[in-house]
């Protein structure tokens, strides 16, 4: 026995309203019950009546439905701009800030690794260090670690604070 | 004359009970929780301008270093072994402008303080693996720099001494 709920869901599957899991569960029932098949069938015929034999008559347009319509294409046209789905978009805009940052680093890494650009700090990787508390002003620490040498590194720009030499 | 040698005996007492105290306590300090190596390196593209002063670096830290920085030479300056307890700090210069306090906070990690001629300059907290080298490092004039490296060694080598 089909009851109204199922009823409702199986006009929802037709209708193409479900979500994937509901049109999982519909295509389970309709599997496993000759009635809700039968339903099924019955609904889909009717459907499918009343598509081919609906009258094409369109309603003369008034004023404020050529305004909803001006309006409906304009923004379907603005979005047909982007192939993206809205729901991957702050996905995507999220990876390529972080593709563009990370992109900015290691050009600046790369560029200091150079002999060329021999004043500035050389690093290859970027990584965040454990901790760090500058307390000198205009001190400014760069920390990287390597993982392939096992290396953690506080990088101190000494020409920008007054860090003395340990060598000297 | 009983009065001054009761005296006496009681000046003696109080002595060695101290010197007891006193020699209790070094042996507390020298059960280290760790043992940290400081290494002060100076990395040059060029030759080694002071061979009897500058070792050339351990081939294991050296390569480490080359395989991230831009340098191609790496020579020890000075080295220092540090026996930790937890939660103790020691102070250490490492160059005449250079001074660090260590801090062994427990599990591998490490705080630093770097001080520069006497000003404090930075504090990093760094958690240090078994096989793994902390660096604090920066530019030296005439495009070299210099490198503190921070390891733990093995327990057998349990002595705060200055090698150079």
């Amino acid at each position: 026995m089909i009851d109204e709920r199922k009823e409702l869901k199986i006009q929802a599957y037709l209708d193409g309203e479900l979500t994937i899991f509901g049109r999982y569960k519909v295509n389970r029932l309709l599997a496993h019950n000759a009635e809700a098949r039968r339903l099924h069938a019955e609904l889909n015929s009717i459907q499918e009546l009343l598509h081919h034999n609906e009258l094409d008559h369109p309603l003369p347009e008034d004023k404020e439905s050529f305004r909803t319509r001006i309006t409906h294409q304009l923004r379907v046209e603005g979005e047909g701009t982007s192939r993206v789905p809205n729901r991957i978009r702050p996905v995507l805009k999220w990876v390529a800030a972080s593709a563009a940052t990370a992109l900015i680093i290691f050009a600046g890494v790369y560029s200091l690794m150079s002999p060329e650009n021999s004043n500035q700090t050389p690093a290859h990787v970027l990584l965040g260090g454990e901790s760090i508390e500058p307390e000198a002003a205009n001190a400014s620490f760069i920390t990287f670690k390597s993982e392939s040498a096992k290396l953690s590194v506080v990088w101190v720009d000494t020409k920008s604070s007054p860090v003395a030499s340990p060598i000297n | 004359m009983n009065i001054i040698k009761s005296m006496n005996a009681l000046l003696i007492l109080v002595v060695a009970v101290l010197f007891s105290q006193h020699a209790v306590s070094l042996n507390a300090d020298e059960a280290y929780d760790v043992n940290v190596r400081v290494q002060l390196i100076w990395g040059t593209n060029g030759e080694n301008p002071y061979p009897d002063k500058l070792k050339e670096l351990e081939d294991k830290l050296k390569d480490k270093l080359k395989s991230v920085f831009k340098w191609k030479n790496y020579f020890e300056v000075s080295r220092h072994d540090i026996g930790l307890k937890k939660d103790r700090t020691k102070r250490i210069r490492i160059s005449r402008k250079c001074e660090l306090e260590l801090t062994f906070t427990g599990d591998s990690n490490l705080e630093i303080k770097l001080f520069g001629e006497g000003k404090f300059v930075n504090k990093v907290r760094q958690s240090i693996a078994p096989d793994e080298h902390a660096i604090i490092a920066g530019d030296d004039k005439n495009d070299t720099a210099w490198f503190i490296a921070f390891s733990f060694q093995p327990p057998e080598k349990e002595k705060d001494n200055k090698t150079r």
